[in-house]
């Protein structure tokens, strides 16, 4: 199975995968709730471009317009009612903004919830599209109702590489005939409120939004090998399942890859959560083209778990 | 590869009653399906316990590196009491002029105590599956989205067993006021599936598993029914509002049909999504008329346990397994008027006598908000 095309929108840029040879910016100064923080923030860009309708982007939040940014970038072939989309999701769904007028009128003068008000008084300043930006799903709704994908699908939720695992089930659908071809990729969108203040305790990198969104298809310059996915297991055995040897390059996304050289994932794009498997395959991608020493790119991700690996090659 | 059913359990609830869990009296809906229990992990291991049997069983008789879990599940909801919280430092940081400061606000490990995948990993480490473990976040259709992944992962010989299903603890502030907003659920707390009367859903929690096996591998006395195929498709329409036509629900239905090479006729039972808002009913009812011309009995069962979002496509499916099991459809609660306005289909009120299955297939439709669609083919054993 091969990648025909690569769609990434992240902290280095929105455009193919050479937009990951660019720096990525993680001081961002502006935004008051980003004080403490180094985040990556998608460089600012017209979100009309990606829709087909301007109303659509009330409904949409900030995963959904990346991912739909990403996949923008793809020139896509005939066939889209039956193509597959599959994308890993994250958590990160939600601006307290929508919730603000609802939590302010609900709140009792102690700080704690009052549902009675909430009820009573709290639901009548509840944004009217509030479900439409928390159902992890949207990603996929939203890249399927701009893209006219209507084929097999997943949201897989992925909140470290799972979204690899995006790739190898369109690469599935794919092979066997359940689709002419496929989107698979991962998008998150963390900077937002609830999140940073759920993720404050732990988290040693820059957090970062991102999208990325593959074309699979049956030709293309580079091939995807496939994904080890039975944990726990060690490196060597995941790899051995999906790539005779080294490969020429490694991305790690998670803890690096001691002794092995990989390029961290989160030192390009940041912690990008449920977009950092399909980030990595555009990083991979990249490094395919752009590097002649590179043939094969291992992706490592590594959790509490175990590891998965998947691996990638320049087409002959 | 055969895909056998091997084992199945759900919990469901008891019935819908005023909800007991939050102080709903001021909300404009105060109705629910609620379960008590200790969140959707809990949930979730007690249904695989007891559809395995023994827990043991899958990794006796399979290769731990070739057992699957599939789970669909949501997110656990930030408490209402988090986001106040969250909301009150905005707040207060905006009127002193300084940063929110949000560290030690949320208890500790909050978001990955958030994360479904932990209810995934629960099941896998219970029952000693090492092979590939997905978490569908699909809203009302990741269950059976988790069940088609499975069955897809067997059938195909990638795997030789696997475990699928959801949990779902729906019932909270948040997500409640979220659909009092949109207008989905009833007012009068009574899910009324294809009747003149509806007014929405009803919101319920709920759980259910089933074991999988290839079909090779598992002796006829075990099996307890069989997957025969799975579609999937999406509408690519409107976020708001299912396709008129039902195009997005057909093609998943055909989708199916074709993969279990199957002819339409051969279908005995239809399993209808029905969730008793006036536009899906009427676009299921218009797909089943269409596809289904010799007039299948139809089932429903979230007029009894309600809409359980992520759940509710094992829940449903082992209840149309038990239907198939037993020969008979059993009558829709809820429903009293069939609504005139919708194509002619078997249907049948509770109180009604049960209605004879004629044949051993059963389709099992779920359909999700922004055209998410997913039909499953089962099989009586």
């Amino acid at each position: 199975m091969f990648i025909a095309a690569v769609g990434v929108a992240c902290a280095s840029g929105v455009g193919d995968e050479r937009v990951l040879a660019q720096p990525a910016d993680f001081d961002f100064p502006s935004l008051p709730q980003f004080a403490l923080r180094r985040v990556g923030r998608v460089p600012p860009f017209d979100p009309e471009r990606f829709v087909t309708q301007r109303k659509s982007l009330k409904r949409m939040n900030r995963a959904s317009l990346l991912a739909v940014a990403a996949a923008r970038q793809l020139a896509l072939p005939d066939g889209g009612s039956e193509a597959g989309l599959f994308l890993g999701v994250g958590m990160s769904g939600g601006e307290i903004a929508l919730l603000a007028g609802l939590l302010d009128t609900s709140r009792h003068p102690d700080g704690t919830l009052d549902l009675a008000a909430m009820g009573r008084e709290g639901l009548a300043h509840l944004h009217p599209l509030l479900s439409f930006h928390v159902l992890n799903n949207m990603p996929l709704c939203h890249v399927s109702i701009e893209l006219g994908i209507g084929g097999p699908h997943a949201a897989i939720h992925a909140p470290g590489g799972e979204a690899l695992q995006a790739f190898a089930r369109g690469a599935e659908a794919v092979a066997s005939g359940e689709a002419p071809w496929a989107l698979s990729g991962g998008a998150d969108a963390p900077l937002n409120t609830l999140t940073l203040a759920l993720t404050d305790e732990d988290l040693d990198r820059p957090l970062a939004e991102g999208a990325a969104v593959a074309l699979l298809s049956d030709r293309g310059a580079i091939e995807w090998l496939g994904l080890s996915e039975h944990r726990p297991q060690s490196i060597d055995a995941a790899r051995a399942e999906v790539l005779e040897g080294e490969p020429s390059r490694w991305i790690a996304i998670g803890p690096a890859l001691a002794g092995r050289g990989a390029i961290p994932l989160h030192q390009r794009v940041g912690e990008t959560l449920a977009a950092s498997g399909a980030l990595a395959v555009a990083l991979a991608v990249h490094l395919l083209r752009s590097d002649p020493a590179a043939a094969t790119v291992g992706i490592c991700a590594q959790d509490a778990l175990g590891t998965s690996v998947a691996a990638l090659r320049r087409a002959g | 590869m055969r895909v056998a059913i091997t084992g199945e359990a759900t919990w469901t609830p008891d019935g819908i009653a005023p909800i007991r869990r939050f102080d709903a009296s001021r909300f404009p809906v105060r109705f629910a399906a609620e379960i008590e229990a200790p969140g959707t992990v809990a949930m979730g291991l007690l249904v695989v316990r007891e559809a395995l049997g023994e827990v043991d069983r899958l990794r006796a008789a399979h290769d731990p590196a070739r057992i699957g879990v599939f789970f669909g599940v949501e997110p656990e909801r930030v408490a209402a009491g988090d986001w106040a919280r969250v909301q009150g430092e905005r707040r207060a940081a905006t009127q002193q002029d300084r940063a929110p400061r949000f560290a030690g606000l949320l208890p500790e490990g909050a978001y990955r105590r958030r994360s479904p995948s932990r209810l995934t990993d629960a099941v896998a480490d219970l029952c000693g599956a090492r092979g590939p473990r997905r978490t569908l976040a699909m809203a009302c259709v990741s269950s059976a989205a988790a069940i088609a992944q499975a069955y897809l992962a067997i059938a195909r010989g990638e795997i030789t067993a696997a475990i699928a299903g959801g949990a779902a603890q729906n019932v909270e502030p948040l997500l409640f006021a979220g659909f009092c907003l949109l207008g989905a659920m009833s007012p009068s707390g009574e899910c009324r599936p294809f009747d003149g009367a509806r007014d929405g859903f009803v919101l319920g929690d709920a759980a259910g598993a089933l074991v999988l096996e290839a079909e090779s591998a598992v002796h006829s006395g075990q099996i307890r029914g069989r997957l025969l195929g799975a579609g999937q498709s999406l509408d690519a329409y409107r976020m708001t509002d299912p396709e008129p036509e039902g195009r997005g629900a057909a093609e998943a239905i055909r989708a199916a049909l074709t993969d279990a090479s199957l002819d339409p006729r051969d279908i005995a039972l239809v399993k209808a999504h029905a969730t008793g808002t006036q536009k899906n009913d009427q676009v299921e009812a218009r797909v089943i008329d269409a596809l289904l011309p010799h007039r299948p009995p139809v089932m429903a069962v979230k007029g009894a346990i309600g809409h359980s979002i992520a759940a509710s496509g094992v829940v449903e499916a082992i209840a149309a397994l038990e239907a198939l099991r037993r020969g008979f459809a059993p009558g829709i609660a809820g429903l009293t008027h069939p609504d005139p306005s919708l194509p002619p289909l078997f249907l049948a009120p509770a109180s009604a006598e049960p209605r004879t299955i004629r044949g051993g297939v059963a389709l099992c439709n779920t359909f999700g908000f922004g055209g998410i669609n997913c039909a499953l083919l089962l099989g009586a054993p």
